[in-house]
């Protein structure tokens, strides 16, 4: 061997040993591994486009870079009207989460207890079969980031398709009460106003709500306003100190609950200061209570009854149940008696995380209505959402059990007939009876077969039910113990859903796919794929749609229209079928489009009329009802039932509420008293427990966990303590204690003083994290007619954990 | 005769892999080892140093399906010392020297 | 007189008994309760109603000198004997700026530490408390170094919702991370480093601006006279920046021209 062979020789023996290492560790444990990073970018080739954020409902439009295929930076849009610009840090790190090295790249089915990985072609076979054997058994979980494609395709799979309304969203467990809220209020769902409000308002009433972390952009577009040297009064009316609160003037801070006390006792003051405004009163607002047997639309009840039943609500009474002093209640009530005033209330989880949120959804509205706040810039009882597309897509296209899409429902006989013309179905095809909610479907899930369980096949996309839903010990987890339940999980990591599934789907994400979102404030937005999903991860929408395919070649008549046609038939510019169920083939054309355009046709019934897609290409979001003028271009609305602005309202109506519960254009006002919570700290579970979320981390933190800032600034959960209850109890700062309730027990280190202050006798802990899950704790009460489960308020007690960790946890796997 | 040990990471798109397995079997300075998943030993065979510096800086990252270069082990052994000492400046802007002052 | 001697002496045994007791306890290390209130802050008192005008921003009251000495100060525990380094004189405006392509290559590196990409708001490299921004303009307001490390001014207009887009990097809590090896943080995203410098147009032309100009409208951030040397301007004198240095369209990414005339 001379000298040049044997270097060459220990140079392939250096090169093969390191690439083995590196080979190894890079796809140890994985299913497969993600290409590994070319180098840093020049900024050369880089192209921006806009897409909004992946995360919350604010819905702020990010400018996004790509170069060599890769997400490499992100701007906030300086065209975006809801963000001018700005984002918070989430959405500045929003590109990091399609790069965590254990992304989903293959479909995954369990074998002999462990996930395998499998073709796509027996993913698509082993879901339909199930389906096709047992299509009454099925039920499709979903969520508010379900692109508004993606949820409406679900919507007629399963709806038009299987004539099953088994389909139910994570948005119940968000904000269901705020739609229930709005609808036994206007009749309508989703707010009259919008974030210009934000703009104008001189007095700004955050209920229960902690808008400098959860909708950071929304809250410094209002501070900022101070810092300009406007003058606007905020007041967080809430059960614990956030960083919300230290921008406010006024904290109020009550018992658990009582927040409908408050709002009843604002009402008192108003009527009894004779402040209220008559004039708006008079034209606009009708009056309402409960019924016998209750009802979401009561009985009707007049002024005089009204006024008699707030008689016992005075700011003394108020006080003694709330905890708020009455000479913060008379604030409130000389703030909403100020006619020059304009307000504007926020609220989100806090009031529809509730036992009774369509009751305090019912009374904020009231507040606002009896007061004349409502119908002026500046003026609004406004909801937030914590999704993207909590209100495009679950509450416009109606993919809850009981909705069809633009607001119809099913058990109407017409709005079933409207929906088979507009899909060409043979009538008939839609079941009248609304399918289960997300609390019943899971019980239903987690039951045996034969003690009433009959949902056996469940396929959840882009939520993660393993981590959110309410008291896990009762809904989630009897399932996976029980033979013949099958879990099929859509997702892009392994969440504490997917850990526990049968099969497991990889899905695109954000702009590794085409997509619409529609935000809080009714702004409907467009953004188009850039960057290619890792391995073999595809659209949820594709998967949805090759399925149906799947069931309609196994010749499912359901999966046919009238004609014969498949249900998601989609044709060229040239009239030729286009086979979008291939993957290879599903780019072909753009699939939103066409689907978006067929939903447009459901939007007018209830005036949330929608422009056409290529509109949505070329703006920000558009605020719907978008309507389009005389010289072909479309205008959106920002106010809603008011003249100056609504396009729907008669001229000279002044304030129209156009699809009134009564049908004479007005709104209701509601009396509902308070009542105590459904279980409240006793002897032995001394604690009110409260959860949420916070900035750093986006609900479950299956994404934002895995990005380096944001993991770094907010790794772990945690329970927030206070200081004298500490004390008493002997705990420190960052001891770990034992948390339980009757449902159940979970280990947390305690902060003390930290991101939120509890008052003494009552705890908070975040949820995002899956390794500490506060939801094995929860309660699952929930309210009567939004069916959302209250997060917020349940009684435990903690204690010392009494040795040291030396071990893991429990690992979840399995 | 400058000899390099490298690492070549490769797409795991099969296509991209096989279209860059193919291209390098084809450069005669090149020896190919074993695939490890989706990284390939090389060992790299040059004249001289400019050479090698440009097949390992550029040349080889420009392959489609080669998405990265590691290099392992070098040896100059056999080099001459008349050999190029300075390394010819890349073409890349971002390399640009920033010093230009504005004029003052 | 010998009795009330005695007296006397019992009586002062017992002062200095329970003095020694007290003294002992006193000295005692961290016990639960000084450990559950260390930190603790009183809850700031709401301004009363009538006084809006005056109070746009809730008061903060003063810390108790208990508070004082037991508040974990986090990364001002470095710096609060330095107050008289603060009132030295600044820095000198005629001072010879050296500016090599190492330094500047030094202080892009330094600066890409803390930033996920070109562009992305830095992360917060030492401790905070949880107060509004007036705490984050006492340094960063106008921008100082303390300790040797630099406490760059805000690059953008005054916003005061600071912990919006700046999180602490080292973590919010004082707690470490327990469970950290079942959620392993494993991160592929590799973000843009910088964009590339525009070419002057002739040899000695005021170089354009090679980076994006939005939220950064304050150039001594990183320009001035207490930025990092490789970036430091030869001529903090002037401060029309823009008189000379043209900032990109492309790069601010301004609206074209095929946009919905809505947005115009």
């Amino acid at each position: 061997m001379d000298r040049r062979t044997f270097l060459k020789a220990s140079a392939m023996a250096a090169a093969t040993t390191a690439a083995a290492r590196l080979a190894n560790a890079q796809s140890s444990g994985q299913p497969a591994a993600l290409p590994v990073p070319t180098r840093r970018a020049g900024g050369d080739s880089i192209t921006w486009d806009k897409a909004p954020c992946r995360f919350c409902g604010t819905g702020c439009h990010l400018q996004v870079g790509v170069e060599n295929g890769r997400v490499v930076a992100v701007a906030g849009d300086p065209l975006a009207e809801v963000n001018k610009g700005l984002a918070c840090v989430k959405g500045y790190h929003v590109g990091s989460i399609l790069y965590g090295r254990d992304r989903l790249t293959t479909p995954m089915l369990r074998k002999n207890g462990k996930l395998t990985p499998i073709s796509w072609d027996e993913a698509i076979n082993t879901i339909a079969n199930r389906i096709k054997d047992d299509p009454k058994g099925f039920a499709l979980y979903g969520s508010g980031q379900w692109t508004i494609p993606e949820g409406y395709a679900a919507q007629k799979f399963m709806k038009g398709g299987l004539a099953n309304n088994h389909i139910d969203p994570n948005a119940r467990l968000c904000m269901s009460s705020a739609v229930t809220g709005f609808m036994s209020t206007y009749g309508v769902d989703e707010p009259a106003g919008t974030f210009t409000d934000l703009d104008q308002c001189d007095v700004l009433i955050m209920w229960g709500n902690n808008p400098a972390e959860m909708h950071p952009v929304l809250f410094s577009r209002v501070v900022d306003r101070r810092a300009r040297g406007e003058k606007i009064t905020l007041i967080d009316i809430g059960t614990r100190r956030t960083r919300t609160t230290d921008h406010c003037q006024h904290y109020m801070e009550f018992n658990p609950n009582s927040d409908l006390a408050i709002a009843l006792g604002i009402m008192h003051l108003l009527i009894k200061n004779n402040t209220y405004d008559k004039e708006f009163v008079e034209k606009y607002c009708n009056f309402r209570a409960n019924s016998t047997p209750p009802t979401l639309n009561g009985k009707s009840i007049t002024f005089d009854e009204y006024k008699k039943s707030l008689e016992e609500y005075t700011p003394e009474r108020v006080e003694e149940i709330s905890g708020v002093s009455a000479n913060d209640i008379r604030l409130l009530g000389d703030l909403f008696g100020n006619k020059d005033l304009r307000i504007t209330s926020l609220w989100c989880m806090g009031m529809n995380q509730h036992t009774r949120g369509t009751a305090i959804n019912n009374l904020v509205h009231g507040v606002h209505l009896l007061s004349g706040k409502f119908g002026k810039p500046g003026s609004a009882p406004t909801s937030l959402t914590g999704q993207p597309s909590a209100c495009g897509t679950v509450r416009e296209v109606g993919t809850l059990s009981h909705g069809l899409p633009g607001g119809l429902v099913v058990n109407n006989e017409a709005h079933r007939k409207t929906t088979e013309e507009i899909w060409n179905l043979p009538a008939g095809r839609i079941h009248p009876t609304p399918g289960y909610h997300t609390v019943e479907m899971w019980e239903k899930f987690s039951t045996p077969q034969n003690q009433g369980g009959d949902i056996n096949t469940l396929w959840v996309q882009v939520t993660n039910p393993g981590q959110t839903l309410p008291n896990l010990n009762k809904l989630f987890y009897p399932s996976r113990k029980i033979d013949g339940k099958f879990l099929i999980v859509s997702d892009v990591y392994l969440t504490a859903t997917a850990k526990h599934a049968d099969l497991v789907l990889p899905s695109a994400m954000w702009v590794e796919k085409n997509g619409m979102y529609g935000n809080s404030e009714r702004r409907t937005q467009q953004w188009f794929k850039r960057v290619d999903p890792p391995g073999q991860a595809r659209d949820d929408c594709w998967q949805t749609i090759a399925v149906a395919r799947r069931l309609f070649e196994l010749g499912v008549e359901g999966m046919k229209d009238k004609d014969g046609n498949f249900i998601f038939s989609i044709k060229d510019a040239q009239g030729r079928e286009v086979p979008v169920w291939r993957w290879q083939n599903y780019y072909d054309v753009n699939v939103d489009r066409h689907l978006f355009e067929e939903y447009r046709k459901f939007t007018g019934f209830k005036h949330k009329n929608l422009a056409p897609y290529d509109e949505y290409v070329k703006a920000r979001g558009l605020r719907w009802p978008v309507v389009e003028q005389k010289d072909g271009s479309w205008r959106e609305t920002q106010f809603r039932f008011a003249e100056f602005d609504d396009p729907f309202v008669e001229k000279g109506a002044g304030i129209q509420f156009y699809h009134s519960v009564t049908d004479d254009n007005r709104a209701l006002i509601w009396f509902h008293p308070w009542e105590p919570a459904p279980e409240v700290p006793d002897a032995e579970y001394p604690f009110w427990l409260c959860t949420g979320r916070v900035l750093e981390h986006w609900h479950s933190g299956t994404m934002t966990m895995r990005v380096p800032e944001l993991r770094n600034a907010m790794p772990q959960a945690y329970i927030e303590v206070h200081p004298e209850d500490a004390h008493v109890l002997g705990i420190a700062n960052g001891e770990e204690v034992i948390v339980e309730s009757r449902r159940g027990q979970i280990k947390l280190p305690v902060w003390i003083n930290g991101r939120g202050k509890p008052p003494r006798g009552s705890m908070f802990v975040p949820f995002f994290d899956e390794r500490l899950l506060i939801n094995e704790v929860t309660l699952e009460a929930y309210d009567p007619w939004s069916k959302q489960p209250d997060y917020k308020k349940c009684a435990v007690r903690i204690r010392k954990v009494a040795t040291t960790r030396t071990t893991a946890p429990k690992t979840k796997e399995g | 005769m400058p000899i390099s040990g490298l690492v070549l990471t490769l797409s795991d798109e099969p296509s991209l892999q096989q279209a860059a397995l193919s291209q390098l079997a084809l450069d005669s300075r090149l020896s190919l080892g074993e695939l490890q998943v989706n990284r390939l030993p090389v060992v790299a065979e040059t004249d001289t140093i400019r050479q090698s510096t440009r097949l390992v800086r550029e040349e080889l990252i420009m392959i489609p399906g080669v998405i990265f270069v590691d290099v392992v082990m070098v040896d100059f052994s056999d080099t001459p010392e008349t050999d190029e000492s300075v390394v010819e400046p890349t073409t890349h802007k971002t390399h640009d020297r920033p010093d230009a002052r504005p004029p003052d | 007189m010998l009795k009330n001697n005695r007296s006397l002496h019992i009586f002062l045994a017992i002062v200095i008994g329970l003095a020694a007791i007290g003294y002992i306890v006193g000295t005692r290390d961290h016990t639960y309760d000084q450990l559950a209130l260390a930190g603790y802050t009183q809850p700031q008192p709401a301004p009363d109603a009538s006084d809006d005008e005056q109070n746009d921003q809730a008061i903060r009251t003063a810390p108790s000198y208990r508070e004082i000495m037991n508040k974990p100060l986090g990364a001002y525990n470095s710096s609060r004997n330095d107050l008289q380094r603060l009132s030295a004189p600044g820095s000198d405006l005629f001072a010879e700026v050296e500016r090599t392509p190492e330094l500047y290559e030094a202080a892009l590196a330094d600066r890409a530490q803390n930033r996920a990409y070109a562009g992305a708001p830095p992360t917060i490299p030492h401790a905070i408390r949880e107060t509004g921004a007036a705490e984050c303009i006492a340094c960063h307001g106008t921008g100082m170094t303390i300790d040797g490390k630099l406490a760059t001014p805000i690059s953008h207009e005054y916003m005061t919702n600071c912990t919006q887009c700046h999180v602490v990097s080292g973590g919010s809590m004082p707690i470490p991370e327990l469970y950290a090896e079942d959620f392993p943080l494993d991160n592929a995203f590799v973000g843009l480093e910088r964009f590339s410098l525009p070419s002057p147009a002739y040899d000695g032309a005021p170089p354009p601006i090679p980076h994006p100009t939005r939220m950064r409208t304050e150039c001594t951030s990183c320009h001035g006279l207490t930025a990092r040397p490789g970036l430091r301007t030869t001529h903090p004198w002037r401060s029309q920046c823009v008189q000379c240095h043209a900032p990109s369209a492309t790069l601010d990414l301004r609206p074209d021209s095929d946009l919905n005339p809505f947005w115009q």
